[in-house]
């Protein structure tokens, strides 16, 4: 039942998405082209003193015309009318201003784009991101409300899911994989494991906590809840122009000889090349010490988990009382 | 002598006279209870006859030579300097003996009656399990008289009148189980301490008049006898202090309230009555012979002080008289032996105090002297006859009315007694009479600068009123003790007391009967030796001061003889009187006077005129209320109840509270970890990491360098900074990027043309901080 | 409002991070399976690690990669480690409730 209300949902909320209706930046905008004088001199005014002033013909307003088209009647070419006139204004912060401008050029409404993350501020992204978003979200909310413990690990997995696409989206290619293959792979197997051990089902989920407890920890959650939110809000990227496109391939040493760099490297940003240079170039040191500690953990696990007693030491025993 | 002689002589003896019985009060207070009862009797009485030794070959050797030799300068005496004791600012104080004439005088009758009485001791306390411990008191009491007659200075004086008074609390409340006893011997030590407060004060004046006067080293004060002598502080008494009287006066009553507190005169007086719960002995020595007579010795050492205030001389006559006839007036009523006792011995200081007030000292110490010898042997009498009592099984030994007739059963007792009564009233040749006459016969001629002209006589007619009451109840108490006949079981069959209590009594008597006639009266045409006046005058002075004249008694030859009659007389009538009364007993005349008109005055005398009555009312109830009313609000409620209990409270809050957090639950610690996170939170985010953005400069050569400081934290290292150099109040653009503003930590400009703008804008919480600075260009440093 | 909707930037991925580390909290605060507290711990790591991501794209220093890579390896590593505390005191006391061992308040 709760598998075909949650499809329902899903359905329900991708059409109201739809239907609301983003602004209209589909591929069919109209190109991007040139100002009209009278509209650039509106919009800048508009939005004077951000609007940098041009230089050597250079301008960072373009328009999209919008117009019906044009129709050709008893041999007469009536130019299409200017419905609307959208203008995109690179700011010097890094904001992009979209401006709407009726066709005598009066401003009819200014807004402001944020950095372009993800190469094109398609809605699509930002519907992938919210759904892996409230994927990653709703897994963990799973983790820590669910008192069978099976469902909790598989709310984690959905979690670690949705993260890896994050990743993605972050341009972080190799960290996605790496993600879903090491935790979701190995370490929530490892969990499953142990959920098969102790396969008691749970008492009480919730530890029981006095009221100072609760209170203390509740309204410092809130409040962080509430701080955080409000001062990562406020974080800006600091370039503009890399901000407001995909990342450029990362420039990286790629050969050394007597502490200096022979050979450079381009690669792709977020690439398996570029991580592994990293890795195995300035990282060596972290990778080495990290497989120690791999190791330890392994023999730590292992020590820890065994049990006290074990028959092996028995015929070990009677062997040496046999011999003495 | 005015002119002091600062020649000191230096003896390396005198330490002893002191020492020897502290050594004993040591050895018998430490090991007395493992020693043998002769051993203690032994140490005891040796040291003071040592002491005692010591003592007369010192007086009779060294300085009866030099007193020879050099009448005049024998004032100063023999020092004997210990060490320097005190040494701070600009007071110095050593330890330091001295023995004049008037000191040797003290010391013969303190070691001699002391010896006496130790001896009386042996066979008194034979029976009392811990005599030891009296004998040590004892001895530490002749000891601390000691230092407090042979003391060089006032400090070490002090030492020894507080020694004193410590015994006297120990002795008198000896036998302590007995609350009363206990109680007395507190009174005794209270009232005291009165007198002991006065003295400092009287001493700190001293020492504050004197400080920078005196010869030998200017920067020091000193309050040496020889120094305060001296003629260079005399004019140091007259200053007026506090705008009133002379500085002596202040200083010499205050003085004077000691002494009374010591001497037990009025209104101090109230403690000797009760010290009656010591041992006889100890009334003996220390409330007849010495201690009490430590006050008059005292103003009598102190005399060129109080010669320079007549005033305080009025107030010790005034003082001493008034004491003398109360005392008398309250002992007529009293049916306890050594009562009747105590308030004669508070009269008779009173009489020494009248002479001390007139300029008398030789009088005083003459008086002083005789009254040890007969007061002792009567206080030693009447504790043979109590010792009598009591071995015959009376319950109150000391009750005068179970007595009677019993000059039969004790004779050798009842001679002493008789003896010593006899002096008492003042009857030739007996000691009293010499010596109250020259004091009644001073009273009456002196005439001091400032004093009512009649004052004297004044003095001098209450003085008789109060001799003639002396003769009266010490006879009563004679003729109700001794003669008659027995009126209760204990006295029909009383026997007299062993040799070691008699002896002394019989050499104490023997003394009561020719010491007076060291001081005969002085007459014109006669000359008889007044040997003690001869052998006080270095050490007393002999003028006002400053008026320079002469203390001296007018009094014609035929005015001494009659005055010397009608004291005779008095006493006479005196003696007459009690015998019509009490010759045969108790008196039923008098029970008929009391149950008539008299009853009042005798209800007033019974009950001590009610002193006991006032002081408590007036001093010690007011006491007591503020006493419990300190003890509910200070002791119970502020330190018990806040301070101590209060504190534990608190601290078991904070414990209560630290418990919440260790109870091993460790999601109970990841809470206090999230918490803390958040308060780490908050905090950054109240207060202000970001402090007053403001820009520094830096002129070097031309150029202005200038230096942004947008705060510390992260708002400060991604800030932007803005600026405007050029003075025309917008944000100046960057001319290497175009259409951008100029956003830079460091900026050069070359000039300076006017204030200087910065903006600090904060991505964060996008705010906006403006500094405006007008730069001085004469102050080329980095100053913000 | 819209805006925030639709243009994903950087403080989106920062907030969710934060979210994600916030719920870890509040799940090792609460739950008593120690099973739990250590998928929440998980939890905490991954957020770590996004927001990691997420300032090395806007830095564009791929060092962060890495520094990400060797956080999963830790994590790993304690999950591990703590799983296997879980098993041991599970063999003793048959359950894994946290606020039974509380032996450390002596």
């Amino acid at each position: 039942m709760t598998r075909i209300l949650s499809v329902l949902l899903a359905v329900l909320g991708i059409a109201a998405f739809g239907a609301i209706g983003a602004p209209a930046r589909a591929d069919d905008a109209p190109p991007a082209a040139a100002c009209p004088r009278e509209i650039e001199l509106g919009v800048r005014n508009a939005l004077s003193p951000a609007v940098p002033a041009t230089t050597a013909g250079q301008t960072p307003i373009t328009c999209r015309i919008a117009k019906t088209p044009s129709r050709t009647e008893n041999g007469v070419v009536n130019a299409g009318a200017i419905q609307a006139v959208t203008a995109e204004v690179a700011l010097s912060d890094g904001r992009v201003a979209i401006v709407e401008v009726s066709p005598a050029g009066k401003v009819l409404s200014v807004h402001y784009a944020h950095s372009d993350l993800s190469g094109s501020s398609s809605p699509l992204m930002a519907l992938v991101f919210w759904i892996f978003a409230l994927v990653s979200v709703g897994g963990a909310v799973f983790v820590i409300t669910r008192r069978n413990l099976v469902a909790a690990v598989m709310g984690m997995v959905g979690s670690f899911l949705g993260i890896a696409a994050i990743y993605m989206m972050l341009y972080a290619q190799f960290l996605a994989v790496v993600q879903m293959l090491v935790y979701a792979g190995a370490i929530m197997v490892l969990f499953v494991f142990v959920v098969m051990i102790l396969n008691r089902p749970e008492d009480e989920p919730v530890a029981p906590a006095g009221r100072i407890g609760q209170g203390l920890g509740g309204a410092a959650i809130l409040y962080l809840v509430v701080r955080l939110i409000w001062l990562l809000g406020r974080v800006e990227p600091p370039n503009a122009e890399l901000a407001a496109a995909a990342p450029p391939p990362v420039e990286q040493c790629v050969d050394w000889q007597n502490h200096a760099c022979v050979q450079m490297g381009s690669y792709d940003w977020g690439s398996v090349r570029s991580v592994g240079t990293d890795l195995f170039g300035a990282g060596l040191f972290p990778f080495e010490a990290i497989s120690i500690l791999l190791l330890l953990a392994v023999v730590g696990a292992i020590a820890i988990a065994r049990p006290l007693h074990t028959d092996d030491d028995a015929p070990a025993k009677t062997r040496a009382e046999g011999a003495a | 002598m005015e002119q002091a002689s600062h020649t000191f002589l230096e003896s390396s003896s005198l330490v002893w006279i002191p020492l020897l019985p502290l050594i004993g009060a040591f050895i018998n207070l430490v090991f007395g209870r493992r020693m043998p009862r002769w051993a203690v009797y032994a140490v005891s009485i040796g040291a003071v006859a040592l002491a005692c030794l010591v003592a007369f070959y010192q007086v009779f050797g060294p300085l009866l030579s030099t007193f020879r030799a050099e009448p005049e300068t024998a004032g100063s005496g023999f020092t004997q300097i210990l060490y320097t004791w005190i040494e701070v600012g600009a007071f110095k104080s050593q330890l330091a003996f001295r023995l004049d004439t008037l000191s040797a005088v003290m010391i013969m009758i303190v070691t001699f009656v002391g010896t006496l009485i130790h001896i009386y001791s042996t066979g008194y306390m034979a029976h009392d399990p811990r005599y030891s411990a009296f004998f040590g008191y004892l001895n530490l009491f002749t000891g601390s008289m000691l230092i407090l007659v042979l003391a060089a200075n006032m400090p070490v004086m002090f030492i020894g009148w507080e020694g004193v008074g410590l015994c006297s609390f120990l002795l008198i409340g000896f036998w302590y189980e007995n609350e009363a006893f206990a109680t007395a011997g507190r009174k005794a030590f209270v009232v005291n301490r009165i007198g002991d407060f006065c003295f400092l004060l009287g001493m700190f004046l001293l020492f504050w008049a004197t400080k920078t006067k005196f010869g030998a080293s200017p920067e020091f004060g000193s309050l040496d006898f020889a120094n305060l002598r001296s003629p260079a502080v005399g004019p140091a008494y007259l200053e007026t202090f506090w705008g009133g009287d002379r500085l002596a006066a202040a200083a010499a009553i205050f003085l004077f309230i000691g002494a009374c507190g010591k001497s037990a005169q009025l209104p101090l007086f109230v403690w000797l009555p009760d010290a009656m719960a010591g041992p006889t002995p100890v009334s003996a020595l220390i409330h007849a012979a010495t201690m009490v007579t430590a006050g008059v010795y005292m103003v009598c050492r102190l005399s060129f002080l109080f010669a320079s205030s007549t005033t305080a001389m009025f107030v010790v006559a005034t003082v001493g008289l008034l004491t003398a006839l109360a005392a008398a007036f309250m002992a007529f009523a009293q049916t306890d032996l050594k009562k009747v006792l105590a308030y004669s011995t508070v009269s008779q200081l009173g009489f020494m105090f009248v002479a001390a007030g007139t300029g008398n000292w030789t009088a005083a110490i003459f008086h002083l002297g005789t009254h040890a010898f007969f007061k002792a042997c009567l206080f030693l009498g009447a504790g043979s006859v109590m010792h009598a009592m009591e071995h015959e099984g009376s319950a109150t030994p000391g009750d005068i009315m179970t007595m009677g007739g019993l000059r039969k059963r004790l004779p050798l007792t009842h001679i002493t007694f008789l003896i010593s009564c006899l002096a008492i009233a003042g009857i030739i040749p007996f000691a009293g009479f010499f010596s109250k006459d020259e004091i009644l016969g001073g009273a009456f001629g002196v005439e001091p600068p400032g004093w009512i002209v009649w004052y004297g006589k004044l003095l001098w007619a209450g003085l008789l009123i109060a001799a003639l009451g002396t003769a009266f109840y010490m006879w009563r108490l004679y003729f109700l003790v001794f003669a008659g006949e027995g009126r209760s079981e204990p006295a029909k069959h009383a026997h007299e007391s062993p040799l070691t209590m008699t002896v002394p009594l019989i050499i104490l008597a023997g003394f009561a009967s020719v010491i007076g006639f060291v001081g005969l009266p002085h007459f014109e045409h006669v000359h008889l030796p007044h040997i003690l006046a001869d052998w006080l005058e270095p050490a007393v002075t002999a003028k006002w001061n400053p008026e320079g004249t002469e203390i001296e008694r007018h009094a014609s030859d035929a005015t001494t003889a009659v005055l010397m009659l009608i004291a005779l007389l008095v006493g006479a009538s005196g003696i007459a009187g009690a015998y019509l009364f009490y010759g045969r007993g108790p008196s039923k005349t008098v029970a008929k006077l009391v149950e008539g008109g008299l009853g009042p005055i005798y209800n007033a005398s019974k009950h001590k005129l009610w002193f006991d009555e006032v002081y408590d009312a007036i001093f010690v109830r007011p006491f007591k209320v503020l006493a419990r009313g300190l003890f509910e609000v200070v002791d119970r409620f502020v330190i018990d109840t806040v301070a101590v209990n209060g504190s534990a409270f608190v601290v078991g809050i904070f414990g209560r509270m630290s418990r919440w957090f260790q109870n091993g639950n460790v999601q109970r610690y990841l809470v206090g970890v999230v918490f803390g996170g958040a308060l780490v939170f908050l905090v950054t985010d109240i207060s202000d990491c970001r402090h007053a953005a403001t820009f520094e400069y830096k002129l070097v050569g031309n150029q202005l360098e200038l230096h942004a400081e947008p705060g510390d934290g992260v708002e400060g290292a991604t800030a932007k900074i803005y600026w405007d150099l050029d003075g025309d109040g917008e944000k100046d653009k960057d001319p290497a990027k175009p259409g951008e503003l100029l956003d830079k930590r460091d900026v050069t400009m070359a000039g300076y043309s006017g204030p200087i703008t910065m903006w600090v804008a904060d991505p964060i919480t996008r705010k906006e901080v403006k500094v405006t600075k007008t730069i001085d260009l004469n102050v080329s440093k980095g100053a913000k | 409002m819209s805006n925030l909707l639709w243009n994903i930037g950087y403080p989106h991925f920062l907030v969710l991070a934060a979210v994600l580390f916030l719920i870890g909290v509040v799940g090792v605060l609460v739950r008593r399976n120690a099973l739990i507290i250590l998928m929440s711990v998980e939890l905490m790591l991954n957020a770590a690690n996004v927001t990691l991501v997420t300032f090395s794209r806007m830095w564009g220093d791929i060092s962060a990669h890495t520094f990400a890579l060797i956080v999963i390896a830790v994590a790993a590593a304690e999950a591990s480690v703590g799983l296997a505390i879980v098993v041991a005191v599970f063999r003793g006391r048959r359950n894994v409730e946290v606020d039974r061992l509380n032996t450390l308040r002596h």
